[in-house]
């Protein structure tokens, strides 16, 4: 396998560079690679003022997306024939995850299952997003070309973010994602909504940006300045051998989880969110809701899993995780409740957003491989049903400028298809069965009412909670199914331009069939994400044993 | 056996079958008047029902180790989660069998209803009520707790949308409610599975690992759990369930949701959502976890008492027709709780014998308010009158119906109601004061029972004055022009009143396919009572030296060995 990889990347290996890159850092970055490449390539494009090299751009975009994901899933499949072993999954002869190049660049970088899965869900994601809102931006933008690349830009950071082992890594790709969001957020230059979320965001995430490094630098000096997630919980170790000041480890605890809720979008740092997903072009809000929060979630995991949940730092901390279970509450009831009166389309999926975050914060109050795992598995689904339910309102929004609940009235008998696909995406959020969602909140109530008795009450409150969110939902598909149809609907036209819904199409397909196969048969997955999440542990314990 | 001609995975087939039937729906074009989706709809659901009538025929001629093996072999399991034990588990037994050939015989009756009833989007409807189907025999077969929850929960779609999308015009809230309140159930019903899941991983070991939703193993190992977690997943399921059944006070969607339906919609949910709760109920609470159901015996019987009379009593003020039916459909339903509490095999076989009864008498009583309805397009009781001479067909069967709905003797209703009083009344398994904050009340099941027997004269008295009111008397003209029913409603309400009156007639027709399974789970009743009382006796002896006591005690104790010897004896006569 290493001569592979030597005849691709030699010439690298061989240059000047050579002496800060091997050939297997390269290869294990080669999707975020792909994507850098893409992105400079359509820079050159954009900076041409014709219409038409901007729309190429779109296709360039895909393509990119396309092959960066191909090329993550074909190189860490690929099994050495010489051991037997793949880069990611467990040798069949010792059972040991393999652990074949998993740090990269200095361990700044891990590309370990747990990374490889979420960036697959991510590039999924971006590419769903880039499918279904070409129309949208083409329509409503002069320079629709920027809008692909900036998207391209947030994936790479969320895609670090993804496997940042280190907190500098972390803070850059959290900016790179964030800068990125923060110009897609305000796209629709004309519009004042676009440019007021655009400034909202700004302010608002650089404040918690600002607490989220005031919690790094007091970690920083508690660890003896360390960096490295390995090391910091070294340099804790040690510290705590002189004694750790509680006080110090708590406030460090309490201003990194600020930071981390105000970008996951929990109550009560939510307040942003429904203004800026409100005023965010549609897709922009679709790629904040799931790649975003995906990436962030992934971030969160990594470092509570890998630097607080381990000796020293979860003994002290310890009794604050109820903080967690304090905040999913908070988030998931006002979510909940406040979507209940919401009238438009986007700002009921934001405050829907808010609840699902709570919902998944009960993983983190558990705090155990299983929990974890089923909140990567909620993940997954979500990427389907919630991009699916964005996908069919920028579709609607496509054919008549509208947004509002009440324009879907009627829907089906216009566009049967279009509602149905929506129905089922918002029936899986919901948590019905038969749908994915159903399965992703069970698995994640269960792991929760396992870990303890007294964790059984948090499982009672989410439940009632998805009661109370199934009266929002069902009733958008009231209203399609069942009420007369809108004016808006009756002005639609029946007919369908082949060459523009294409891609929509494709994406409510991928989506449609992402939710109902993981809603009939989600063990695969349920399995993949345990093994990204206990390896996760191991190897740590491994790189930590071996260093000593 | 040579009698079994049934194929290995029948029950699956019988489950697919539906749906097959409505995926075929899309590619039917609908003529004039969507008569020919009618006639599909109906041959479909007569198919199914001929499927699912063979289990019926074939277990109805074997008894015994025969029966068993036929119950086994129609039993399939297959993995489904590894990881976490979920199995797609089906089996069926008497109870499981006679619920489900209530609900393909009543999806029959539904459907030929529907020719009069439905008019707009009559595709959607059938496909709606074929995956209803599939949920509700789902619920009644499955053999797994996580299965039973999916189709549990797979109901409640279809259902909201058949009365948002074809009901009257109150239908918005109506719906809204019906799913909120089931799916509030459903929080309690997930959380007992869930208890019942931990308790068996933790407790069972290995031998149990990644199969601890099946219900032989529920079966084995509920009884193991510690009293107050019992109590508390008993709770969780009756609450769960009570909801569904509908049980005082959670019973006050059932109106609405009947109100706003359409006549055959208002068939299935009485005839055979109801029974859902009621099935649930008796496998989960009675089957499952007896140990808490007999602590919380005299509670049910209360509970059981005050759905019979006071929704009776609710019915009498009614002034909407369809309302007063559901009202006497919910205080029908008492009577399953009440057979419960009774914790005999009279009583356990009343409760699903009146399952059944129900199931025919108010989806006939519905059928009856619709028709009226269809004609009219009025429910209020006021606005009727005098409508026996103008359509006697009509007022004939709305006559019969209430005449077994209020328990004229030789009719099913009778049969049913007759055997759950016989069990609450012999039943024996109470007999004291209960502390009820900080009073004394005294408590038995006879007074159960005689309370009972008022809901029985409320509902002569409300079915009585409704017939008085609106078919005799003096006639408003605007009614000159009513026809009598039609050839279809003629066919379903005379196939319901052969049916009221050929298990009138002869119950063991019925009982005799369910009487096996539901008289074992009563067996277990008279142990655990004479367990409890040589416990109480124990209990009382250590405690005091005084001599009062000590004499009370003596003599408990000698009643609590009387008891056991019954007990041995009945079982010997069993084995024998």
């Amino acid at each position: 396998m290493n001569d592979l990889i030597q005849s691709i990347f030699g010439w690298v290996v061989e240059s000047p560079f050579g002496q800060f890159v091997s050939a297997e850092n390269l290869l294990l970055l080669t999707p975020e690679f792909l994507l850098l490449v893409v992105i400079s390539v359509g820079l050159f494009q954009t900076m041409s003022d014709r219409l038409d090299d901007q729309k190429e751009t779109w296709k360039l975009s895909v393509l990119g997306v396309f092959l960066a994901l191909f090329s993550l899933v074909s190189i860490f499949l690929i099994v050495d024939p010489a051991d037997g072993v793949s880069y990611l999954f467990m040798d069949s002869s010792t059972l040991m995850p393999s652990t074949l190049g998993l740090p990269v660049f200095y361990d700044m970088f891990r590309a370990d299952l747990f990374s490889v899965t979420v960036r697959f869900f991510l590039l999924l994601g971006t590419l769903l997003v880039l499918l279904f809102s070409r129309r949208y931006i083409e329509t409503r933008s002069s320079v629709p070309g920027e809008f692909y690349i900036l998207m391209l830009g947030a994936t790479l950071g969320a895609m670090l973010m993804a496997g940042a082992n280190d907190l500098i890594m972390l803070f850059v790709a959290l900016e790179t994602l964030g800068i990125s969001s923060f110009i897609l957020a305000g796209y629709l230059r004309g519009e004042p909504k676009s440019t007021e979320a655009s400034l909202k965001y700004l302010v608002f995430g650089g404040t918690a940006t600002a607490v989220l490094l005031f919690g790094f630098s007091l970690l920083y000096g508690l660890s003896g300045g360390q960096t490295g997630f390995q090391e910091i919980v070294q340099g804790l170790q040690q510290a705590n051998s002189s004694g750790l000041n509680f006080a110090v480890v708590s406030l460090m605890f309490i201003m990194i989880l600020g930071g981390f809720a105000f970008k996951l979008s929990a109550a009560p740092f939510h307040m942003w969110t429904p203004d800026i997903y409100e005023g965010a072009p549609t897709p922009v809000t679709a790629f904040l809701s799931v790649v975003s929060k995906m990436g962030a979630f992934a971030m969160v995991i990594r470092f509570l899993f890998v630097v607080l949940s381990v000796a020293p730092a979860q003994e002290i901390l310890m009794p604050l995780y109820m903080i967690f279970g304090v905040l999913a509450l908070i988030s998931m009831t006002l979510g909940n409740v406040a979507a209940l009166k919401q009238t438009t389309i986007k700002r009921m999926l934001a405050y829907s957003t808010i609840a699902h975050v709570g919902y998944l914060f009960l993983g983190f109050l558990v705090m155990g491989v299983d929990s974890i795992s089923s909140i990567l598995f909620y993940l997954m689904t979500y990427v389907f049903m919630n991009l699916g339910a964005f996908a069919v309102a920028v579709q609607f929004t496509n054919e008549t400028g509208r947004d509002d609940i009440a324009a879907y009235a009627g829907l089906v008998q216009k566009k049967p298809f279009l509602a149905f696909y929506m129905t089922f995406f918002l029936l899986s959020l919901a948590g019905i069965p038969i749908t994915a969602g159903f399965f992703a909140k069970f698995f994640l109530f269960q792991t929760v009412a396992a870990a303890g008795s007294g964790y059984i009450w948090f499982v009672v409150i989410a439940l009632l909670n998805s009661t109370i969110s199934l009266y929002y939902y069902i009733n958008v598909i009231r209203l399609m199914l069942v009420a007369e149809p809108s004016d808006t609907v009756i002005a639609m036209s029946r007919r369908v331009e082949f060459a523009t819904a294409l891609p929509v199409t494709l994406a409510l397909m991928i989506c449609f069939l992402g939710t109902l196969l993981l809603g009939v048969y989600a063990d695969p997955l349920m399995a993949l994400s345990r093994d990204a999440v206990s390896q996760l542990k191991v190897t740590d314990s491994q790189m930590l044993s071996q260093s000593k | 056996m040579s009698e079994n001609f049934l194929p290995q995975n029948y029950l699956t087939c019988l489950l697919a079958l539906p749906i097959v039937f409505a995926l075929a729906l899309p590619f039917l074009k609908p003529n004039e008047g969507s008569k020919n989706i009618h006639f599909y709809g109906v041959g479909a659901s007569v198919v199914l029902f001929l499927f699912s009538s063979l289990a019926w025929l074939v277990t109805g001629r074997l008894k015994g180790d025969g029966l068993n093996l036929l119950y086994n072999s129609l039993t399939e399991v297959h993995p489904w989660f590894p990881n976490l034990g979920i199995h797609y588990a089906v089996g069926a037994d008497g109870l499981s069998l006679t619920m489900m050939i209530l609900t393909t015989f009543l999806l029959v009756m539904a459907s030929v209803a529907s020719i009069t009833n439905i008019k707009k989007r009559v595709k959607l409807y059938y496909g709606m009520l074929f995956i209803l189907t599939t949920a509700v025999m789902g619920v009644f077969l499955a053999r797994d707790s996580f299965l039973f929850f999916l189709f549990y929960e797979l109901e409640l779609i279809p259902m909201y949308l058949l009365i948002a999308i074809w009901g009257g015009p109150n239908r918005k809230y109506a719906s809204l409610k019906f799913v909120l309140y089931t799916l509030f159930g459903s929080v309690f019903l997930l959380a007992g599975i869930l208890g019942l899941y931990f308790h068996i991983s933790s407790t069972g070991g290995i031998a149990v690992q990644g199969q601890e939703f099946l219900f032989p193993i529920i079966q084995a190992h509920a009884a193991t759990l510690a009293p107050t977690a019992q109590l508390l997943i008993f709770l969780a399921f009756f609450i769960g369930f009570g909801v569904k059944l509908p049980m005082v006070p959670f019973h006050t969607w059932l109106p609405d949701a009947h109100v706003e339906a359409p006549t055959p919609v208002s068939m299935l949910l009485a005839g055979i959502l109801l029974k859902m709760g009621a099935y649930g109920m008796m496998r989960f609470c009675w089957e499952y976890l007896p140990e808490a159901a007999y602590e919380l015996a005299p509670w049910v019987a209360a509970l059981a008492v005050i759905n019979i009379v006071y929704t009776a009593g609710v019915a009498l003020v009614q002034k909407d027709l369809k309302k007063l039916i559901a009202y006497s459909s919910v205080s029908h339903m008492g009577f399953v709780l009440l057979g419960l509490a009774a914790m005999n095999e009279l009583g356990f076989n009343g409760a699903v014998f009146v399952m059944f009864a129900h199931g025919i008498v108010s989806a006939a009583l519905f059928m009856c308010v619709g028709t009226l309805y269809t004609r009219t397009h009025t429910r209020m009781i006021a606005d009727f009158g005098g409508l026996g001479k103008q359509v006697p067909v009509i007022f004939y069967f709305f006559m019969f119906m209430s005449m077994a709905s209020l328990g004229l003797p030789l009719l099913i209703s009778f049969a049913s109601e007759t055997l759950v009083f016989y069990g609450a009344f012999l039943s024996d398994f109470f007999h004291h004061t209960i502390p009820f904050f900080g009073l004394k009340l005294f408590w038995h099941m006879r007074l159960a029972t005689l309370l009972s027997a008022l809901g029985i004269i409320i509902g002569a008295a409300y079915l009585l004055w409704m017939l008085k009111r609106v078919f005799f008397g003096e006639m408003p003209k605007k009614w000159n022009q009513l026809a009598d029913a039609s050839r279809s409603e003629v066919f379903v309400l005379a196939t319901l009143a052969l049916l009221v009156m050929g298990y009138g007639f002869q119950p063991a027709l019925i009982t005799h396919h369910f009487e096996a399974e539901v008289s074992n789970v009563a067996r277990m009743y008279p142990m655990i009572h004479a367990r409890k009382q040589m416990e109480a006796s124990a209990a009382r002896q250590i405690k005091g030296p005084k001599s009062t006591i000590k004499q009370l005690s003596s003599a408990e104790s000698i009643s609590g060995a009387q008891v056991e010897d019954t007990v041995e004896q009945q079982e010997l006569v069993t084995y024998e």
